[in-house]
């Protein structure tokens, strides 16, 4: 008799307790697979607000809180009103932070504090440009030397140097090397887990259409 | 056994039948407007959902039992409250309450344009002052084109709603500056001694200006310097009339900076190619500058700061003598100036700083004018410390005390004047919100001089209430104190003196976004106690001096600037309006003073072509025109000048030499080449009218400046590539 309620208690609560990492399995799952979905910047800060409700459930789990502050990044971009980086920013820099301190030296954080600031130099770039620029180049930096196979740097990386003039260093010759770089390493990268960052890729196909016109010079006669 | 198997059958089952709750309502700020985008969740739970653009929200929920609902939007306080979840429908309407948060309060603004990076509603980016047209790097230039502040002709120094140049003061860390300008002579125009790029945020206040700060009839021009540079830095500036280089070095210890720099400027082959119509050169303007920078951080709050600038500059001219024309007056003027500043600022415990900070200044003048030698000098010492307090996250406290050490002195052949002063004051001044909506400024400043052996307490009061989302409207009254200029100091003892006094009433309504400003100020100045002179017969260099002037100033200042209406455009237009009148020095009667100038406008418009990275701007200036002396008309300051039109255009083209960050620039001042006539002097006996201008109609200035910013010890070019993956 009591074994049988032993037993039966045994069953629910580890059920209870397979059920709460199922749960969050689940619910990631299913908000990641959203990320691809979301067109507009309410629907991303919508989704961020999901992420977030997770993340602060969880409490320890620095994925959530990543794709929290990735979310709002997204959405600064599809919005493209710089007057209201800052304040959406301003959240997604204190999710990236929050999940730098459960992650800490995690390569897919760095890229992500680099785009933040990215973002925000959008606001005022004449003012903020050579000094936030210079920080975003080196969290970025930060982001190769943890992990060299990360084809997310790269992809980031390439932008950054595509987008920016010649004058200041960059030049589409530039960006297009990087994204070459960037595409080989999205052929050899394999998640930790179903969950870790593996975006981008789509992104980099889709300006990478703009290198082909491009071709790095030194190659001899065609 | 059978019934117990069931009924923990059933216990089962029902823990995963779990009751569903729909929440449901809308969310709203204290001020009943609706807040999109608010997360609304149940704590610990991964349940909830995001309020649409009407503030509406609703969501299931399969919890049970007593839950707590959080609502979480930026810049509001959180709301939490527990709930209980039973089945079936909920409605919660729930109003947030907007945090206090000092970048969306109220900001007390009366009297003073803030350019800076790190407040939002700046008016001006010290960049903005540096990419002026006409103002050419010069700081000075650049407040010029805001409303209220004027150079006049030829004059060094800024004339401030209908004050003269003394009545501005410039202040550097909290410290007053003695002699901003470089040294210079009537009807030869000088620029301020410091570079924009040392400062990190600029405070012109028009008026009204903070307890903090006294010793200045009509405003003050507050420069805060850079704290610790990000990287190491160099720099190169070249122009055919200059050359200059810097060097900042941060320490891999994150805490230290040292830096300098040299600069040297040689006018001669400017004025080879532009001739001065109102003089001529004997030999150009020759000035060397050395300045040395160092930052410390002592802690991770606490910061040392030490600034020193020596520069010496020496021209000779020959003019003509206006009382005796064929005849012609040589004067030669070198000039040596020292100036160290050093600050400490610390946060004693978390709501409680100080600041403390010592300044020293020389300044000498050695002029020869046709044989004859006059020298004048002044050496300033000041030792300063204030602290601020936050008493509460509502109000907070400022309060502080200085010590100011002077020493004037003038030399005409063989006959000395000198005066010292030893100047203490002390103030004290709290910043009260009392509620987002609503600020106010209370302060009191207290001054003594030894030379003029009074004390003077001065009130300073302040209320700005924010009318709307964007919008707020700021109310200033104050009384400002000045101790006599040092002319009439050298024979106070004789004749014993008073402070010179104004009091300001400023009102001013504004709406500021991100993208656009507009601001209309008006201002009633009372001036009681000015310096008047009179001559005592049979003496050239003694007057009787009391202090019987007095005056008004009252006028309205227009401000509108626009960032986003077309695209990559940023411009400005500024407008005064001015009627002043005042009776002091030899003023036999109260009248309109030969600094002040009905109208002024100013319209600064500056473009971004990002194809070819070239900014290109201009600025349009008029004046209505000052009054001048005519001695064959009786009324005296009768007549006025003519109007006066500028136009200035200038070109910045932003490349990279070897990498580096580099800016190439042209500015061309008075371009279409109006004619500008400051006024008109007159010989002795009245009869010949000579035209006070511009030596220089229209000019060319020309240069580059580098930066080199050294970030990393890889930069960008040579980053380790993985090329095995190619």
């Amino acid at each position: 008799m009591k074994n049988l309620f032993t037993l039966i208690g045994f069953i629910c609560i580890s059920s209870l307790s397979i059920a709460q990492s199922a749960k969050f399995n689940d619910a990631m799952t299913k908000t990641l697979a959203e990320l691809d979905t979301c067109k507009t910047g309410d629907q991303f800060m919508s989704l961020s607000n999901k992420f977030e409700r997770i993340a602060l459930a969880e409490k320890n789990q620095w994925l959530p809180f990543y794709y929290a502050s990735l979310s709002r990044v997204t959405a600064i971009f599809i919005y493209n009103d710089p007057s209201k980086n800052d304040v959406i920013l301003d959240v997604a820099e204190k999710h990236a932070l929050t999940a730098d301190s459960l992650q800490p030296n995690n390569s897919e954080i760095y890229v992500l504090r680099s785009m933040i600031i990215g973002g925000k130099i959008m606001v005022d770039p004449m003012s903020r440009g050579q000094q936030m620029g210079m920080q975003s180049m080196m969290l970025m930096s930060k982001a190769m030397s943890i992990e060299p196979n990360n084809p997310r740097a790269y992809y980031m990386m390439g932008r950054s140097l595509f987008y920016t003039p010649p004058q200041f260093g960059g030049g589409a010759d530039k960006g297009c090397e990087m994204f070459n770089t960037s595409k080989a390493k999205f052929a050899l990268f394999v998640p930790a887990s179903p969950l870790h960052p593996n975006w981008g890729e789509d992104q980099l196909d889709e300006v990478m259409k703009q290198c082909s016109t491009t071709k790095p010079t030194g190659e001899g006669g065609n | 056994m059978y019934k117990i198997f069931t009924l923990s059958i059933i216990l089962v089952v029902v823990q995963f039948l779990n009751a569903q709750t729909t929440i449901s309502g809308t969310i709203v700020d204290n001020k009943n407007n609706t807040l999109p985008g608010a997360n609304v969740l149940i704590q610990d739970t991964y349940d909830g959902t995001t309020s649409d653009i009407d503030g509406k929200y609703t969501f299931t929920t399969t919890e049970s039992g007593k839950q707590i609902l959080v609502v979480s939007f930026v810049g509001y306080g959180n709301y939490a409250d527990t709930i209980d979840l039973a089945g079936g429908s909920m409605t919660i309407d729930i109003e947030l309450k907007e945090l206090f948060n000092e970048l969306n309060a109220v900001v007390i603004t009366a009297g003073a344009f803030e350019a800076s990076d790190e407040k939002k509603n700046t008016i001006l980016k010290p960049l903005d002052i540096v990419t002026t047209a006409g103002a050419e790097g010069d700081i000075y230039g650049a407040l010029e084109t805001l409303p209220g502040a004027s150079k006049v002709g030829n004059d060094d120094g800024l004339y401030v709603r209908g004050g003269s140049d003394y009545e501005t003061k410039t202040i550097i860390d909290g410290m007053i500056v003695n002699n901003p300008f470089y040294s210079t002579i009537p009807d030869v125009p000088s620029r301020g001694r410091f570079q924009p790029f040392l400062f990190k945020g600029t405070i012109f206040s028009t008026g009204g200006y903070s307890a903090e700060y006294g010793q200045a009839l009509s405003s003050a021009v507050i420069l805060n310097t850079e704290d610790m540079p990000d990287f190491s830095a160099s720099g190169i500036s070249l122009a055919p009339i200059f050359i200059g280089a810097f060097h900042t070095q941060k320490f891999k210890n994150e805490k230290t900076a040292l830096g300098g720099g040299i600069n040297y400027t040689n006018l001669a082959l400017f004025d080879n190619v532009y001739q001065p119509s109102t003089f001529d050169w004997i030999k150009s303007v020759e000035a060397g500058d050395a300045n040395l920078f160092f930052r410390q951080k002592t802690s991770k709050t606490g910061i040392i700061k030490v600034y020193a600038q020596k520069e010496t500059s020496n021209f000779k001219l020959r003019t003509p003598d206006i009382d005796s024309v064929p005849l012609t007056d040589d004067i030669e003027l070198g000039n040596n100036y020292n100036y160290v500043n050093a600050s400490y600022r610390e946060l004693l415990k978390p709501k409680w700083g100080m600041q403390f900070g010592v300044s020293y200044s020389s300044n000498a003048d050695e002029i020869l004018a046709d044989g004859f030698n006059i020298s004048r000098g002044d050496q300033a010492a000041q030792a300063k410390v204030a602290f601020n307090n936050e008493l509460t996250p509502k109000i907070k406290l400022r309060y502080g005390t200085e010590y100011q050490n002077q020493h004037y002195e003038q030399q005409f052949a063989d006959l000395l004047f000198e005066v010292t002063e030893n100047f203490t004051a002390g103030f004290v001044e709290s910043d009260i919100f009392i509620t987002n909506d609503l600020a106010g400024r209370i302060g009191v400043r207290a001054e003594h001089s030894s030379i003029l052996n009074e004390v003077n307490l001065a009130p300073r009061v302040s209320l700005a209430y924010k009318t709307g989302k964007n919008s707020q409207v700021s109310f200033a009254y104050g009384d400002f104190y000045q101790t006599p200029q040092p002319n009439f100091l050298y024979t106070t003892t004789t004749f014993p003196l008073t402070y010179e006094k104004a009091t300001h009433y400023i009102g001013n309504y504004q709406y500021i976004t991100n993208d656009r400003t507009f601001r209309i100020e008006g201002y009633y100045k009372v001036y009681d106690n000015l310096i008047t002179q009179t001559a005592i017969v049979d003496n050239p260099f003694v007057f009787d001096y009391q202090n019987e002037g007095f005056g008004y100033a009252r006028g309205i200042d227009l401000f509108f600037r626009d960032r986003k209406t077309i695209k990559y455009a940023d411009y400005w237009i500024s407008y005064s309006f001015l009627d002043t009148k005042r009776k002091f020095i030899d003023y036999p009667e109260s009248t309109t003073p030969t600094f002040a100038a009905q109208h002024i406008l100013s319209l600064v418009y500056k473009h971004y072509f990002p194809t070819i990275n070239t900014q290109i701007s201009g600025t349009y200036r008029y004046i209505s025109g000052w009054p001048y002396y005519n001695p064959n008309n009786p009324q005296f300051l009768g007549d006025v000048s003519p109007e006066l039109h500028n136009l200035a255009i200038s070109v910045s083209y932003l490349t990279s030499l070897w990498g580096n960050f580099t800016v190439v620039f042209l500015s061309w001042d008075n371009a279409p080449g109006f004619d500008q006539i400051y006024g008109y002097e007159y010989s002795a006996d009245g009869l010949t009218q000579f035209e006070n201008k511009a030596p220089i109609k229209s000019t060319i200035f020309f240069g580059l400046f580098v930066s080199i910013l050294h970030g990393n010890d890889r930069r960008v070019n040579d980053l380790d590539i993985d090329k095995s993956a190619e």
